[in-house]
């Protein structure tokens, strides 16, 4: 114990050990924009200052570089502490760079040092990223807290898709499925999210899913709690174009796998549980449930079929049918796996769905 | 004043298997999940459970030769069948052995700890720092390290709540079609499982302490049990969140699956679960120094393994100043300590066993 | 030296022991029953005058039986010894005894008539009770066995006398119950005490530290309390009892860890509550160590473990203190250590102001003047409370000391040296010993059946077997008398 102790002292004496990273000197980056301005890659770090005689409370440097860690050099020169990236909370791509390079070479150092968080959120922004970097909104708190609730609370209503950097990595290695992001853009001098960012296997933006199309991405992915809100056209029940809200609050969503005639075959059988959100049309719903019921199966079909279509058409696979491949066609799948988009797009996709309703809320 | 007046050198059963729990639960399950996905990809599971039948064999083995001689280690049973000098040229072999574990634990234990927590900070004074209690430990006897193994083993007991806590993100669908492949390739990847399984064969040192002499066989078999599980159930856990493409991606797939892991009031929790599986990792280096320590010893004929130990320890700190070994390096002695540990846990006891049955039958039949 | 057995060589012996002692009382006086002069001696201070005029003069003086020996000469005091030895002569009178010499015969009678100056029995000071008794020792070894004696009348308790010190020659009175007792536990705590060699022993924290196992450790191995049914409750779990005369705390032997973190009133409240209070101090446990310790781990090396919003605070208030982190909480935590020291010594009313001043400057001045940060003052307030809460001075005031060298280690190393910190010390209580039982036990070694009394407590009636960590010859404590 005495040697144990007196090595302690030496080694507080020394201190040639434990180069600390002081909280308070460290210059975080919060939010990591990339973005491309004509062939150059542009890299912007938004970090808080903590200092009560700085007028701004964030700290954004714009610096361009080959690659994510050399940018971090250079954004050190700015800094007034040593920049780190152990607490980025979100990652911000401009639309221009995602369809021009493939992002994960530029990501690598995000997964390669562990120091780096990989929580963070991957959001392709439509839109010079510049702009959203800079932006000062008075009534949001600070830049990477904002982005962050923002996204958090729309993919809870289901309007766009959390995607971290890990799920990002996971969903890009994974032969059976593509990656996907949140899409951010700016309205009227306001940030808004803006549906889903769909990537090819290789991590190249190819399309994206306006933010009524995501819901039903959530669903196929089976990504039903807490509710999938969405709306619909009552016309074919009263001739009159009116609207009513439903929520699909728990379901079943089933795949079936074949292979058949050279290609593959999947049935989608999905079972969902809805409840009525909202009632503009001048309906009885008590009469005319079966109907009702009937209509919102038919709106979830066509929305979904018309989805997996725009998948097919990109030779994308974010629902992830390859999994089901794998797992139940495996030998026929080991011949396509490397080419899976391509397979996707030429195999049958049918869907079925059986909708019940199972609330109007509390007045008739 | 360390006045003893109920001197026992002994350990019960409990301390005896999860001795050999924590000796076999060490660096292995961190990277156990890409390794055998690299070979059988998703059923490499499968071939977990086949190296454990394996080393359970090889454990009764074990149990079975040193049941002969119930007060002998395994340094003492090499003398009396060996003479004396053969007998410690092979005392030694096995005692360089467990350095040669000692050390690759140690030594991965350090890199773990600088690429993932203190990238900054020197091997030495990480070195420094694990030998304080890698010293306390060791230069007490096999009760204390028992009552250590024992108590470390439920001071982890969470650690697997955690591990499973990414589940909840994780496809079953990965794991589909079991035996994708056909059976060879598993059979294939058993021999990767095996570095894993190592920490068995301290039974050697370790039987001639445990009371419960008739219950040494049973405890092996849970304490391979044991750790099978858990090697099982940290490699499922790792399929069932990775796609069977991804994980071999990564190096340590167990620690990158906990950096998903946020509570409101902590995140990264992959830092706190490295600091707490040090634990982990010392039940598996502190007995190997241990044996090796003590194995030296017999053979110097030091009654006591102290003086060898500060020599042993002199020299860790003395060699993490000169050698910062890359990780190349350390996938060499992994290497090499699967090879040798091939050698001395599953083929040892064997020969040895024929050798022991030949040796009384030609004396007679009567143990000597 | 063999008592002389003329008055007058006596006198002159006694002249020679005690020149100088004014309040030694040699009292000449003639016997009736005898028909001889007698020489009665006694320390004024130290015997009760009251008992010495009435029983003993009294009957000196006025008795008209007749009496032809030693033996008959009759007193009003039961406990009467004989000697022939001045040594024991000499020890007698120290003790407050008073000793008869006869004219013409070699033995001396002693007679108890001690009564120095000692307290009252009163409660117990610094560990105080809600539901126990309110009763506490005192100075005296012959009170402080009777308040044990009242509650095991039972004749397998045992008391065995030592006596200890050159010049001090304390009493020191082992008790224990025969039957449940190991004897070689018993014979290693009395052997260390026999091996003893000092002038003399003033308080039982002396005694305990001359016997204790491993001096080195940070840890007390004996317990040492004032409640003599704390005593008498580990009398119960088979652990010896040792009563130092002149001292107000009994120690208690063997020890193991988790019983310094119990108190006698756990096992007067309903088990559930006794349960929850148990696990809140063994959390107050691992706060007091490794609070402070983990606070500089997350500021200098580990930021990435707090969550963005509580960086986000931990930063701005850390802005403007100077310090590096390590200085802060030491700096912090030496303030309150040196508050607590300063409130303890002094008298009530001027403990009172230091309270005033400490949480003035710590709580408001240091942060404003940008010394330290908030979040620090309130890591160290919960800390230092965290230590309150552990039930034993002994083993709080230990904490508080190993607080520091974790402080520095996670300083160095963040988590990592608090981790190597945390297992120095798990092996250390793997390690240490108390009387030779594992001062670990039940944790290390790992004994289940007696987790019932450990961190949390069962009902009473479950409890069927005296914990093993005493090595009790005797398990069973009593039998299953409800489902």
């Amino acid at each position: 114990m005495k040697a144990a102790a007196l090595l302690l002292c030496v080694a507080l004496f020394l201190s040639g050990c434990g180069m600390n990273t002081k909280l308070d000197s460290l210059t975080m980056t919060l939010t990591l924009g990339l973005d491309t301005d004509g062939g150059k890659l542009l890299s912007y770090s938004s970090s808080p200052v903590f200092n009560k005689d700085a007028k701004e409370h964030t700290e954004v440097i714009e610096v361009n570089a080959s690659s994510l860690r050399e940018g971090r050099y250079k954004i050190d020169l700015f800094a007034s502490g040593r920049a780190v990236g152990g607490k980025i909370q979100n990652v911000v791509i401009g639309k221009a760079l995602a369809k021009k390079k493939e992002i994960p070479s530029l990501l690598d150092v995000l997964y390669r040092d562990p120091k780096n968080s990989t929580t963070a959120l991957l959001i392709v922004y439509d839109g010079p990223v510049k702009e959203l970097m800079e932006s000062k909104q008075k009534d949001k708190p600070r830049l990477a807290v904002a982005i962050k609730d923002l996204i958090m609370t729309t993919a809870v209503d289901k309007q766009t898709v959390k995607t971290n950097l890990l799920d990002f990595h996971r969903t890009l290695f994974d032969k059976g499925c593509t990656p996907f992001a949140s899409e951010m853009t700016r309205k009227n001098g306001k940030m808004m999210a803006n549906g889903t960012a769909l990537f090819d296997n290789k991590g190249k933006y190819v399309t994206s899913l306006s933010p009524k199309e995501t819901p039903f991405l959530q669903l196929l992915r089976k990504e039903i709690k807490p509710a999938i809100p969405f709306t619909l056209r009552t016309a074919a029940l009263t001739g009159k174009k009116e609207n009513i809200s439903v929520s699909i609050e728990h379901g079943k969503v089933r795949y079936e796998t074949r292979y058949r005639n050279g290609r593959f075959q999947f049935h989608v059988q999905i079972d969902a549980g809805v409840i009525i959100t909202e009632k503009i049309a001048d309906i009885d719903i008590s009469k005319k449930q079966k109907k009702l019921e009937k209509m919102i199966a038919h709106e979830i079909k066509t929305k979904t079929t018309a989805l997996v279509k725009t998948f097919q058409h990109h030779h994308v696979d974010p629902v992830g049918f390859g999994l089901y491949a794998r797992a139940y066609e495996y030998d026929h799948w080991k011949k396509v796996e490397n080419d899976w988009g391509k397979a996707f797009a030429a195999a049958d996709v049918s869907v079925s769905v059986k909708a019940k309703v199972i609330s109007y809320g509390v007045i008739h | 004043m360390a006045m003893t007046r109920i001197p026992q050198n002994e350990i019960t059963i409990f301390q005896y298997v999860f001795f050999i729990v924590g000796a076999q639960i060490g660096i292995g399950i961190l990277s156990l999940p890409a390794d055998v996905a690299k070979g059988s990809g998703t059923d490499g599971w499968i071939a977990i459970i086949f190296g454990g039948v394996l080393s359970i064999i090889a454990s009764l083995i074990i149990v079975s030769i040193m049941e002969q001689h119930p007060q002998d280690t395994i340094f003492d049973l090499l003398l009396r069948y060996f003479g004396k000098w053969f007998g410690k040229l092979l005392s030694l072999l096995f005692s360089l052995y467990a350095a040669l574990a000692a050390t690759t634990v140690v030594f991965t234990s350090i890199h773990l700890v600088q690429v993932w927590v203190l990238p900054q900070t020197s091997n030495y004074w990480i070195m420094i720092l694990f030998m304080i209690p890698g010293f306390l430990a060791a230069r007490q006897g096999v009760r204390i390290l028992g009552r250590y193994a024992e108590i470390v083993f439920y001071m982890t007991l969470w650690m697997p709540l955690l591990i499973a806590v990414p589940l909840k993100d994780g496809h079953l669908l990965h794991l589909l079609p079991v035996i994708k492949e056909g059976w060879l390739p598993i059979i294939k990847t058993v021999k990767q499982t095996i570095l894993s399984f190592l920490g068995f064969e301290l039974a050697f040192l370790l039987y001639p302490y445990v009371k419960e002499k008739h219950l040494a066989k049973k405890g092996i078999i849970i304490a391979n049990g044991i750790s099978m599980a858990a090697f099982v159930f940290v490699t499922l856990v790792g399929f069932i969140f990775y796609s069977p493409d991804e994980i071999t991606e990564y190096v340590w797939p167990t620690l990158s699956l906990l950096k998903t892991i946020e509570f409101p009031f902590m995140e990264r929790f992959e830092i706190i679960f490295l600091a707490a599986y040090l634990f982990v990792l010392s039940t598996t280096g502190i007995p190997y120094i241990f044996t090796a320590v003590f194995g030296i010893a017999h053979v110097l004929e030091q009654y006591d393994h102290v003086r060898v130990l500060v020599v042993g320890v002199g020299l860790y700190i003395i060699v993490s100043f000169l050698y910062t070994p890359p990780f190349a390096d350390l996938q060499a002695f992994s290497d090499w300590w699967g090879k040798t540990g091939t050698i001395v846990g599953y083929i040892f006891p064997v020969v040895l066993w024929l050798y022991m049955k030949l040796y009384q039958w030609l004396r007679g039949g009567k143990p000597s | 030296m063999w008592i002389p057995s003329s008055l007058a060589e006596v006198e002159a012996t006694i002249q020679a022991t005690w020149g100088e002692t004014p309040d030694l009382v040699v009292c000449r006086l003639n016997v009736r029953q005898l028909k001889k002069d007698v020489v009665l001696l006694y320390l004024d201070s130290l015997a009760d005058k009251n008992s010495i005029n009435n029983n003993v003069l009294q009957p000196l003086l006025f008795e008209t039986h007749d009496a032809t020996n030693v033996e008959e000469v009759a007193v009003l005091i039961g406990q009467k010894k004989y000697t022939n030895l001045w040594s024991e002569v000499e020890t007698a009178v120290f003790q407050g005894e008073s000793v008869l010499f006869i004219d013409g015969e070699q033995q001396a009678l002693l007679l108890d008539t001690q009564g120095w100056p000692q307290r009252a029995i009163a409660e117990p000071q610094v560990e105080s009770s809600i539901k126990g008794a309110h009763q506490g020792f005192i100075e005296t070894s012959g009170k402080n066995i009777a308040l044990i004696r009242r509650y095991l009348p039972n004749r397998e308790l045992k008391v065995k006398e030592l006596v200890v010190g050159r010049r001090g020659k304390t009493k020191v009175a082992l008790l224990y119950l025969e039957d449940v007792t190991h004897p070689e536990v018993l014979k290693e705590l009395e052997d260390r005490i026999r091996m003893i060699d000092v002038d003399a022993v003033v308080n039982t924290g002396e005694l305990m530290q001359l016997i204790e196992d491993n001096p080195f450790s940070p840890f007390p191995q004996f317990l040492l309390t004032e409640r003599p049914d704390a005593a008498v409750s580990n009398l119960l779990q088979g652990r010896i009892v040792v009563v130092v005369d002149r001292s107000p705390s009994v120690m208690i032997a063997p020890m193991s860890f988790i019983a310094f973190f119990q108190t006698i009133d756990d096992y007067s409240t309903r088990w559930m509550i006794a349960t929850f209070l148990r696990l809140l101090r063994t959390l107050a446990f691992f706060i007091a160590i490794f609070l402070p310790s983990l606070y500089i781990a997350a500021i200098s090396f580990h930021y990435e473990l707090l969550p963005l919003n509580l960086i986000l605070t931990v930063g701005e208030s850390r802005e403007q203190v100077p310090l590096p982190p390590i200085l802060e909480a030491i700096l912090m935590e030496l303030a309150i250590e040196m508050l607590r020291e300063a409130g303890l010594r002094l008298p009530a009313p001027i403990g009172q102001t230091v309270g005033i001043v400490g949480g003035v400057v710590i709580g408001q001045a240091a942060v404003q003047a940008g010394l330290v940060s908030n979040i620090m003052v309130v890591v160290v307030a919960i800390t230092a409370i965290g230590s309150f809460i552990i039930p034993n001075p002994d083993m709080s005031e230990s904490v508080r000391l190993i607080r520091f060298p974790m402080m520095i280690v996670s300083s160095l190393f963040g988590v990592i040296g608090m981790a190597i910190g945390l297992m120095i010390l798990v092996i250390h209580l793997a390690c240490l010993e108390s009387l030779g039982t594992p001062f670990g036990s039940p944790f290390a070694p790992v004994r289940f059946r007696d987790w019932k009394d450990t961190v949390v407590r069962f009902p009473l009636w479950t409890m069927r077997s005296r914990p093993l960590s005493a090595h009790p010859i005797q398990l069973k404590r009593q039998t299953k008398t409800r489902k």
